[in-house]
Formats: C-alpha cells, sequence, structure tokens
C-alpha cells in the first residue's frame, strides 16, 4: 500500500455521492464511519452547492464494532426514509465499512421499504471514483428504466454529467442549446438534473448523447442493448470536435438542420496575427483520458500548439490514451501518482501546461504556467460565469482558458528588448497577472526554493562527476533569455553539452545549443 | 508582566465585541475547540450560546471550561446531525459555527456561519490573537450586514 497527500480520484463512493447529489429525489444511505462525513464538503464547499449531498452516513464509532453496525445501518435507512421521503435510495459501504462486512445491500432488503432500494457493489479497494459514478448510474439505470415506446418527435437522452464534474453545468447548457438547433428534444440529462422518475423514461428516447464516458458509459452499453438506442463516440471539445459531434448526430436524429455559427470566433481568433505566437508553444497535457484526448486534438490542430506529453490518471483510459500518444510521436505518462507527473514536467520543461489542479499546483511549483482543463478541480473551477467546454462556445472558452495564462504574443519580444530594465524586466512576469505572475525562473539554482529544497544540502555546482559546469558568462547570458524559455534553454544546453561530451558550458556551448535545437 | 498584552487584548476584542454583544451562538461538532470557544465568546465577547457541540467532550481537559460557561446552552456530543440541524433551525441564531459540509447550505437557508475549519488554521491563542480570534466571528455577522444593506 502506499500513502500519498493528494489523489486524483476519491475511493468509489465519492463516484456515487458524485451521482446522489447531482440528482432529486434520490437518496444514498452509506454505511461509513464518523470521519467519512468530510465527504460532503466536497460539494458545498468546493462546488457551492446550497443543500447538503442526499446522504445518510451511519457513522459508526470504534465503541459500535462490538456491538450490532447491521442494526446501526438499518436504524440510518428506515430514518432516512422516513425523513427524506426519496423517490429511491442507492445503498453501499464506503471503503472503511467494506472492511466490516455488513452486507447493506442484504440489510436494506429485509426492511421491505415501500421505494426501489439498488444496492452498490463498489470494490474501494480496486477502484476509483470515476469507475463509483459510472457504475452508480449504470444500476440506477438498470433498476428503474423500462423499455417504451419511443417519442413522436426525435429525442434523446444525455448521459454522464455529475456533481463535482468539470465545467458539467455549463456543457450541459451549451449541448441541450445546440441539439434544439437541431430540431433534436432532450429527453432525460442524467445523473445531474434528474429523478429517479425521470430515468424510469429513459427508455423513451431516439438515442443517447454521451457527454462524459468515464461516467457514463456504461449506462449508455446498457441502453444501447436493452433500448436499441445507439450512441455518440465524439465528445464535442473544440471546433473540430463539435463538427464532428453534428455530423454524427445528423447520422443519428436525420436532422438537416443548418447550424449558427456566428458566434464561434476560436477559428479565427486562432489565425489573427496575435496569435503566431502561439504557433509550436510546447504544452503538457494530463488529466481524465477524455479531456486529454480532446485537449491533444484541440492543442496541436486548433492552436497550433506542440503536444510535448501527455497522461492521464485513470488506468480505464490507458489503453486509448497510449495509442493517441503513439500518434502524437510520444509515450504516454499513465500514471495517478502526482510526483511522477510533476517529475515528467520538470524533465520536459513544457511552456504550458494543461492538466487539472494537481498540476496547477506542478506549475506553480516549477514556474510553468497552466490551465485547468479536467477534473479534479478546485473551488475556481466552478465559476460564477457561463463557461463551457463544449459546442462551439467551449471553443471560444478553450482559446481564452488557454491563452491567458501565457505571455502575450508582443510581450515576449518587449520583455526580451527590455530584460535589463528595473520595472519591465523578464523576472516581473506576464504584465495581465499582476502580484501573481509565475514564479519568474525555473532554472534550479536561480528558482526560489521552497522549504523542502531549504532543508536538502545546497548542492554543489561543480561537480566532478561528469556533471556539466555552467561557466559565469554563459550563466550570465542565460538570464538574457526570457524567463519562459530559459528552463527548457538551460535543459537543452545541458542535453547538448552532454551528447557532446563538453564538460564546461560557455557562451559558445550555449548558442551552439540553440542553433542544435532551433525549430 | 502580561499587563501590557492583557490591555491590548482587551482593546482588540472590544472591536469585534461589539458586532458580537448580545448574538446568539450555536455550535456543530467539528474542530474540538468548540467549549473554550463557547466559554471566549459568552464571558468575553458577550454572545449567548444556544447550543454547543463538541466531537468528544474529555471530563478532564474540558472540565475546567465547561465551569465557566453560563447557564442555559445544551451541551451535546458527537451528534446526529439531522436533529441537531432541527434544533439549529428552530433556534435560528444569529451565528453558527460548523464544518463546510453544512456551511454553505446554512448560509442558503438564511444563517450566518462561521466554518470551524478557519480556527485550526489561524493562530487563535494567547494574548496577541484574541482580537483575531473575536474578528473571525464577527466577519460573517458584518459580511451579512454589508451585503443586505447593499439590497
Amino acid at each position: 500500500m502506499k500513502l500519498t497527500v493528494w489523489t486524483y480520484e476519491g475511493p468509489p463512493h465519492v463516484g456515487a455521492m458524485r451521482v446522489a447529489t447531482g440528482m432529486k429525489g434520490l437518496h444514498y444511505v452509506l454505511h461509513a464511519p464518523q470521519g467519512d462525513t468530510y465527504a460532503d464538503l466536497l460539494f458545498t464547499m468546493i462546488e457551492r452547492r446550497d443543500h447538503r449531498p442526499p446522504v445518510t452516513y451511519t457513522t459508526f464509532q470504534a465503541r459500535d464494532l462490538s456491538r450490532d453496525t447491521g442494526g446501526l445501518f438499518k436504524q440510518a435507512c428506515q430514518e432516512a426514509y422516513d425523513r427524506f421521503k426519496p423517490e429511491a435510495m442507492i445503498v453501499g459501504a464506503s471503503c472503511t465499512a467494506e472492511l466490516i462486512q455488513d452486507d447493506p445491500a442484504g440489510l436494506a432488503e429485509t426492511m421491505g421499504l415501500p421505494i426501489p432500494v439498488i444496492p452498490l457493489e463498489l470494490p474501494s479497494y480496486q477502484r476509483k471514483e470515476n469507475f463509483g459514478a459510472d457504475e452508480t448510474f449504470l444500476q440506477i439505470v438498470r433498476h428503474l428504466a423500462k423499455p417504451m415506446e419511443k417519442t413522436a418527435r426525435v429525442s434523446c437522452n444525455i448521459l454522464g454529467p455529475t456533481a463535482l464534474g468539470f465545467r458539467h453545468r455549463d456543457d450541459v447548457q451549451e449541448i441541450t442549446n445546440l441539439l434544439y438547433e437541431m430540431g433534436i428534444e432532450v429527453n432525460v440529462t442524467g445523473p445531474m438534473g434528474s429523478t429517479p422518475s425521470d430515468i424510469a423514461k429513459m427508455g423513451q428516447a431516439h438515442f443517447n448523447v454521451l457527454l462524459y464516458p468515464e461516467t457514463g458509459e456504461s449506462a449508455a452499453r446498457y441502453c444501447e442493448k436493452t433500448f436499441g438506442q445507439p450512441y455518440t463516440k465524439v465528445v464535442p471539445i473544440g471546433v473540430g470536435a463539435t463538427n464532428d459531434f453534428i455530423a454524427e448526430v445528423r447520422a443519428l436524429s436525420g436532422s438537416t438542420a443548418t447550424i449558427d455559427m456566428q458566434n464561434s470566433r476560436q477559428s479565427w481568433w486562432s489565425r489573427s496575427v496575435d496569435s503566431t505566437y502561439l504557433t509550436g508553444k510546447r504544452v503538457f497535457i494530463f488529466g481524465d483520458g477524455t479531456h486529454v484526448a480532446a485537449a491533444a486534438r484541440f492543442a496541436r490542430d486548433e492552436m497550433g500548439f506542440e503536444v510535448a506529453g501527455m497522461g492521464c490518471y485513470n488506468r480505464e483510459y490507458a489503453r486509448p490514451i497510449r495509442a493517441l500518444a503513439k500518434d502524437y510521436g510520444l509515450e504516454a505518462l499513465i500514471t495517478d501518482d502526482y510526483l511522477e507527473v510533476e517529475a515528467a514536467i520538470e524533465a520536459l520543461q513544457p511552456e504550458m501546461i494543461l492538466g487539472t489542479q494537481m498540476e496547477r499546483h506542478i506549475g506553480k511549483r516549477l514556474g510553468i504556467p497552466c490551465a485547468v482543463i479536467s477534473a479534479p478541480v478546485h473551488v475556481q473551477d466552478f465559476p460564477a460565469r457561463y463557461s463551457p467546454q463544449m459546442g462551439f462556445e467551449g471553443a471560444n472558452v478553450l482559446f481564452d482558458t488557454w491563452v491567458h495564462p501565457l505571455v502575450m504574443g508582443l510581450e515576449e519580444h518587449l520583455l526580451h528588448m527590455f530584460r535589463e530594465d528595473f520595472e519591465f524586466n523578464d523576472a516581473a512576469g506576464p504584465s495581465h497577472h499582476g502580484g501573481h505572475a509565475p514564479v519568474a525562473q525555473t532554472g534550479r539554482r536561480d528558482a526560489p526554493m521552497s522549504l523542502e529544497d531549504k532543508m536538502k544540502p545546497e548542492e554543489v555546482p561543480a561537480s566532478p562527476g561528469g556533471e556539466v559546469i555552467w561557466l559565469a558568462d554563459a550563466e550570465k547570458e542565460l538570464k538574457k533569455i526570457p524567463f519562459f524559455v530559459r528552463g527548457k534553454a538551460r535543459r537543452n544546453t545541458e542535453t547538448y553539452a552532454t551528447e557532446k561530451g563538453i564538460g564546461q558550458i560557455s557562451v559558445d556551448t550555449l548558442y551552439d545549443a540553440k542553433a542544435h535545437y532551433a525549430r | 508582566m502580561t499587563e501590557a498584552p492583557r490591555r491590548r487584548a482587551r482593546q482588540a476584542v472590544a472591536a469585534a465585541a461589539t458586532t458580537l454583544k448580545d448574538k446568539t451562538v450555536f455550535f456543530f461538532p467539528d474542530s474540538q475547540l468548540e467549549i473554550p470557544l463557547a466559554r471566549f465568546l459568552a464571558r468575553e465577547c458577550g454572545m449567548i450560546p444556544l447550543e454547543v457541540g463538541s466531537p468528544y467532550i474529555h471530563d478532564a481537559l474540558h472540565g475546567p471550561d465547561l465551569d465557566l460557561l453560563p447557564e442555559g446552552p445544551q451541551i451535546s456530543e458527537g451528534q446526529d446531525v439531522d436533529l441537531q440541524l432541527d434544533r439549529c433551525r428552530e433556534a435560528r441564531p444569529d451565528l453558527t459555527v460548523c464544518g463546510l459540509g453544512l456551511a454553505s447550505p446554512l448560509e442558503a437557508e438564511g444563517l450566518s456561519t462561521k466554518w470551524a475549519i478557519e480556527l485550526v488554521f489561524t493562530p487563535v491563542h494567547f494574548y496577541e490573537q484574541a482580537g483575531d480570534l473575536a474578528a473571525l466571528f464577527a466577519r460573517p455577522l458584518r459580511r451579512k450586514d454589508i451585503l443586505e444593506a447593499a439590497e
């Protein structure tokens, strides 16, 4: 077992909570010790939800373990039913409670509650949060949805959005509007936004739109098999993917309606002259598999970036992301250990990171700008404004969000030209970031020190054991290189020197390396 | 020796106490600091505790603080959160001290809250911090006044 401070995903019961919290009229009775109740604040604090998640915890304590924890569970079920009068209940155990093997499913079944009670079997020690959400939604659909006559007008369900999802709220709105424009009604959107009685009507739809495969694919497959509803495979993030999505939906629905492209600005924004400086910016992409795949396509084909590295934390997507990375000439990083991700970023020295909250922290430490593209998320990833990732407005949002952390086009030149200036020097960072600019230097010796770095014994600069040494002149010349490429320049020069067997880096070595790596 | 710091502490607490005086306060169990905090808010800031809930009450540790609490508040240990929420809604306290899981939902119901975890992260001990401690509780009330006045 490995202990870690931060994880990309919680245990599977947190996924079940994301489903329950997104829905109305559903209650989750969770066999869990007192400390597990803290999961509530993921929703009330990070997502700023104004209601408690519909979860009743049995909150057993150490002293209960010598007594009847099963009885405690049944009592909690009964009280939850009496108090909240839900349309349906899901029951299960948290990771800690799984160990005492009380069988919440069996216990709830014996109670004869007058509503559907859906048992969840979530293997806490093998799987994680996304699996928990996907499996929970599948079980809810399996238990509640019945075959039905299709609606007279062509309609679809939207599958996958949950509480605590990255921009799910706005994506759903954007795609609902797009479907409406195409003349397609949305029958049920779920899990987020639905009630158990809505779920019961899912069979009426002609097809399904799967927005978030991580949390909705099992349900989509089940509906395809059981109700004959095909589902969409393209996740409409970026203009290209949105067009592909529209083509897919046209094929499924027969819609021929034209789409108003007036507000789709991203393509022109990318072509306008100020964007020239984006060309070939090296980006590192990390997150959940779906968002990473979408971001890679958008980064390379629609922003003109160079994808320098990519990977995902959910190993369910290891295979497709490995295959995708190969197409980009890369090897994918599949890990849920943020320290491995940090090491990969440090080694690659990208000019920008597209990642999760974890990578945002890594970026802060390394002085590399970062835009968030995927869960796990932070309170600031739930903006008050409308800010989808999907559809044409989503592409506009992506352009703005990804460009903002960077130094602006002309500013790169100005910073270089005035690098000796007291006010407008490169250590001041991008002008639009005020006092919160990313830390200026990324090089080892001139980077500001973190606490743990300070606790390490000081590195001896001139190591005779084969490490390359920077001569003072070269070190000074390196400082003339703008900070946002300095880390890369240092790394490239050192690699070049090592390859050439040069032990000391002079100004000439620096420029030889620059010429060597010129693109 | 403690005279100057005591004077400064009293002066600083007094500034926040004008906001807190005669206001009612309700504690959900969270930080285990509930009993000493209730003692401070009652004795030095003039607040009226309605319920003081703590996850675990250790008599030897909490006894002296408990003795200094005014008559009246219900002391509760552990929790049945739904029952306690019923009592809180019934009491409509001016300020509710609770965990982050409850704070936003209670604010949405119109109750002012102070999230308990901030008390664990903020230096709140000794004379020089007493004013900051009182100010932490006054801030949600002042904020509510500001936002309501602007409505």
